[in-house]
């Protein structure tokens, strides 16, 4: 694997808090990675340190085999479409093209008209007067027709439609498979792109929590729903992540699941298994500690819990 | 596509059972992972490891600069394998299911009997 | 330096503004300056000096300020590095001094071939420069428009970095040590000495020398400042 970015003991600290906390990771050439994590988990921090645009505490960052920070040789190759990104007062959709095809190197301009067309974005309009869906569509539309070898996705759907971010993800696809990049896709919505993304960066306060490949994250988690002995039989020895009960009913979601013999056992105590999706698993790892509702006070419950 | 398995894996059954039913016939052309990964809308990368796992096993075979084509034979080895699995993932699970209900052999020969002459698709 | 052109072009879609803006406002003043003068018009009073070019550079420094602040977001999301940013900053400053310049250089001539705009009212004119060869007037012109740009500059990466807080804490941090070198020189009575020094230097150099210098420090600090400053 060739690695574009690679970053070691990356901590960033706001005062008190400390935004990121010694994270360590490789990106790889042509890939499409899915950056997930609860809002304040670190992730626009992580892609602003990573693109020269904030200084991180401590820690080593590398792209393109050189550190990002005032880099005109790196951030050439790199484009960051922020969700909150400003521009200038006076500027029409046509002047963010203009500036965008003098400063990117690959920028596509026919590209970059085609997806303007397809999301409706009206070229002779001020930035400031667009609507928030268009502004998301003006900045997916610059990330894409951009074609930098590192691009980076901060939450990039604000405000799209669901016809609109199906457009974005098609085209992104369709793009990718003939202009291969290193694609950072930063989002909440889990179950849209876990098709999408080749692999997953999971952060949560501030910590990587999970980096793997998104195909063998399918199925890792199991959802085992049967009758209270029968589910705790189901998970001894197993991680359990959380517990519901309904009446005698209990769903445990258990990590590392399937095993080989998992299924057979699961007939076998009659427990009803049901892989969890991307989203509900990044749900269940990165749940905060919640209070304990009085239900789950039961003695079962404490022991399930240890 | 399903949760529970890897896309990659998915995707090579989608093309086994299209060699299968006979939509995918011996030396056809196999659409390219591109195409696979803009329809199924997955990530390209995760289609090619689809592809190259059938690759592997001699069910595809790749023509240089061209693409992919389904293997001489590829139709009578799959459905071979597929009949070993059949017991384990059907079989096996029928019965089961039927000892839970309490429904006997006789019974349960009769349901799949008259349930196949329902559907007009008798085994026989 | 192909890649500083680019950056400077980041500008282009607001220059209508700017120049609409610097130039309209310097006409407002001149407007009320030629009523003024006019209505208290006197023929036996020769030529009355308004200091009206200090309208043209407050809206100068508010137009460098509010042009950093608004494009330089802008620019690092478009992966621009903070240097080349202030590299093209500081050479539109230049290019805009020099072009002002020869604005005023023009609107002098026509000032002087119009007796003055008929009322006695010196507005573009400078003091002391009256015999001055046409390089050296364009320098009286283009230096102190060079530090007044820099000035706004200075304002804007002050904003980038620390906000409005920032501003204003410097402000008043600067009128605090100018205070204070007011109250040392008038309590060691060296108001005298410095008054010599400044009747010493010839206009050139008080408009066109020094000046350079002070350019020169608030360019230095604008780029310290903005080698740090996040969007």
């Amino acid at each position: 694997m060739t690695a574009v970015v690679t970053a070691h003991g990356l901590t960033k600290r706001f005062g008190d808090v400390t935004a990121l906390d010694d994270v360590s990771f490789a990106l790889a050439e042509h890939t499409i990675y899915g950056l997930l994590g609860p809002n304040g988990a670190g992730k626009t921090t992580l892609m602003q340190i990573l693109t020269g645009q904030a200084f991180a505490s401590s820690g080593n960052v590398s792209v393109f085999d050189a550190p990002p920070v005032e880099n005109p040789a790196v951030l050439s190759k790199v484009c960051f479409v922020r969700e909150s990104q400003r521009y200038p007062h006076v500027y029409t959709v046509r002047h963010v093209f203009h500036t965008a095809r003098r400063l990117f190197a690959n920028w596509d301009d026919t590209f970059a008209h085609g997806l303007a067309a397809d999301f409706q974005l009206p070229a002779g309009r001020l930035v400031r007067g667009l609507s928030r869906g268009m502004l998301s569509a003006l900045g997916v539309t610059v990330g894409l027709a951009a074609r930098a070898p590192l691009t980076f996705f901060d939450e990039p759907y604000l405000g799209l439609d669901p016809a609109a971010r199906q457009l974005f993800y098609d085209r992104l696809l369709a793009d990718y498979a003939g202009h291969p990049r290193t694609v950072v896709l930063s989002t909440h919505l889990i179950d849209e792109v876990s098709d999408l993304v080749e692999r997953v960066l999971l952060i949560d306060r501030g910590r990587l929590v999970l980096d793997e490949d998104a195909d063998d994250l399918r199925g890792r988690a199991v959802a085992a729903t049967g009758r209270a002995e029968a589910v705790d039989g189901f998970a001894a020895g197993r991680t359990e992540l959380h517990r519901e009960r309904l009446s005698g009913l209990v769903r445990s979601t258990i990590l590392d699941g399937l095993g080989p013999h998992a299924k057979a056992l699961a007939q076998t105590l009659n427990v009803e298994l049901e892989p969890l999706s991307l989203q509900q698993l990044v749900v269940r790892l990165t749940a905060p500690p919640t209070t304990v509702p009085p239900t789950t006070t039961a003695p079962a419950d404490r022991e399930a819990a240890r | 596509m399903d949760n529970d398995r890897p896309i990659f894996l998915q995707i090579a059954e989608l093309i086994e059972n299209s060699i299968i039913d006979g939509s995918l016939v011996e030396e056809a052309q196999v659409p390219s992972t591109n195409e696979l990964a803009a329809f199924h809308r997955i990530n390209p990368a995760t289609a090619a490891k689809g592809v190259n796992q059938l690759v592997s096993e001699g069910t595809l075979y790749k023509r240089r600069g061209i693409g992919m084509f389904v293997a001489g034979g590829a139709r009578a080895r799959l459905r071979e394998r597929r009949r070993d699995r059949f017991t384990e993932q059907y079989v096996g699970p029928l019965l089961a299911e039927a000892r839970k209900l309490g429904i006997g052999h006789d019974e349960l020969m009769k349901m799949i009997d008259s349930f196949g002459a329902v559907v007009g698709r008798d085994l026989g | 330096m192909n890649r500083i052109r680019q950056v400077v072009r980041l500008q282009m879609p607001a220059w209508p503004q700017i120049v609409g803006w610097t130039w309209g406002m310097t006409a407002v003043a001149f407007g009320i300056n030629l009523l003024s003068v006019m209505a208290n018009y006197d023929p036996g009073d020769g030529v009355t000096n308004t200091g009206g070019l200090v309208s043209l550079c407050g809206v100068a420094i508010g137009m460098a300020t509010v042009s950093v602040t608004q494009i330089f977001p802008y620019a690092l999301g478009m992966s621009v590095t903070r240097r080349e940013f202030y590299l093209a900053w500081s050479l539109l400053a230049v290019v805009q001094s020099v072009v002002y310049a020869l604005v005023l250089c023009l609107l002098r001539a026509v000032e002087q071939a119009t007796g003055y705009w008929g009322w006695g009212m010196r507005f573009f004119g400078l003091p002391f420069m009256d015999d001055a060869n046409p390089v050296l007037l364009l320098l009286g012109y283009a230096v102190p428009m060079l530090v007044v740009t820099h000035l706004g500059i200075l304002l804007g990466t002050l904003y980038l970095r620390w906000g409005t807080t920032g501003v204003l804490a410097s402000l008043t941090l600067t009128f605090t040590a100018l205070g204070l070198a007011a109250t040392l020189i008038t309590w060691t009575r060296q108001w005298d000495a410095i008054g010599r020094w400044l009747l010493d230097q010839s206009p050139t150099a008080l408009l066109a020398g020094w000046p350079v210098l002070v350019a020169a420090a608030f360019a230095v600090g604008g780029y310290r400042l903005i080698r740090r400053a996040t969007a």
